[in-house]
């Protein structure tokens, strides 16, 4: 029985609460504000395929479409930007996990794709870029013809 | 209180949800969050990207604030994942809150991918100046 209901609770068997005054809790030292790093492979980022198009996607929470930059080669696609957040006037960091400052991620594609028709968009911080294929990294349907049956 | 990891860009805590029927496996992330302490409230936000914000729900209960969304998968018809760098799933995180809060008035918002809630300190628990007489 308590067993169902664990299972049948979100909070699940992971369950973990954080004390919001409590800064002591926090593992962070005092004034800690996290910052991108430069070696992080940040945003992560998702890539899908199918005939026509590559999908990427990734997610850049807080951020508006002006902050983000995307940079497409054929083979090569680039999301850059910087993340700020604006600390309300006369507060105290009780609790800062959310990390601000510039970075840039640079991904190999798995198909060569039209530069000119790539499109991107942010939706609820999330960025999905759609990049066409070029013709000839579409796979082809060919012919094949029957040839009439030889007697 | 176990320390925390100070800063994930997802932080995967497997919950198995068995809703009665058909068993399926999601998994919900904690969100990062910032709090900041000011004279008047708490201001708490938190990355919740890609969420519905139908879903989103803001609770305050016995002392406890759970933030908690769900993330509709983002999978393409027939298109086949290449790169995998990070899972998609719902979001929930609960926070002690101390009777100080004026519950009642607590707000939230959710834009651009981050949700932010207002938390009000009660009158009493204000911080106030006292004048000095010399």
């Amino acid at each position: 029985m308590l067993l169902k209901a664990m299972f049948n609770s979100p909070l699940g068997v992971a369950r973990e609460m954080d004390r919001l005054f409590d800064s002591m809790s926090s593992s962070q030292p005092f004034g800690f504000v996290p910052t991108i790093h430069s070696q992080w492979a940040y945003p992560a980022i998702n890539v899908w395929e199918d005939q026509e198009h590559l999908y990427a996607e990734a997610e850049l929470p807080g951020l508006k479409m002006d902050d983000i930059e995307v940079l497409v080669t054929e083979d090569q696609l680039t999301i850059r930007g910087t993340r700020r957040i604006d600390v309300p006037e006369d507060a105290r960091a009780l609790r800062r996990e959310r990390a601000i400052g510039t970075f840039e991620r640079t991904i190999g594609l798995p198909a060569p794709v039209e530069t000119d028709h790539v499109e991107a968009k942010l939706s609820h911080g999330v960025l999905s870029i759609m990049l066409p294929k070029i013709a000839a990294a579409k796979p082809r349907k060919i012919e094949v013809k029957a040839l009439p049956q030889s007697a | 209180m176990a320390a925390e990891t100070a800063i994930q860009t997802t932080n995967p805590r497997a919950i198995e949800v068995n809703n009665g029927t058909s068993r399926q496996f999601s998994w919900t992330y904690r969100p990062n969050v910032d709090i900041f302490d000011t004279p008047d409230e708490l201001l708490l936000m938190a990355d919740i990207p890609g969420a519905d914000p139908e879903s989103i729900d803001v609770s305050m209960e016995s002392g406890v604030l759970t933030i908690q969304a769900d993330v509709a998968p983002r999978r393409r018809g027939a298109a086949q994942c290449t790169v995998h760098e990070y899972g998609v799933g719902g979001f929930h995180r609960r926070f002690e809150i101390d009777e100080s809060i004026d519950t009642e008035a607590v707000a939230a918002e959710y834009r651009d991918g981050s949700l932010r809630v207002r938390l009000p300190k009660a009158q009493q628990a204000r911080r106030r100046r006292i004048p000095v007489s010399a």
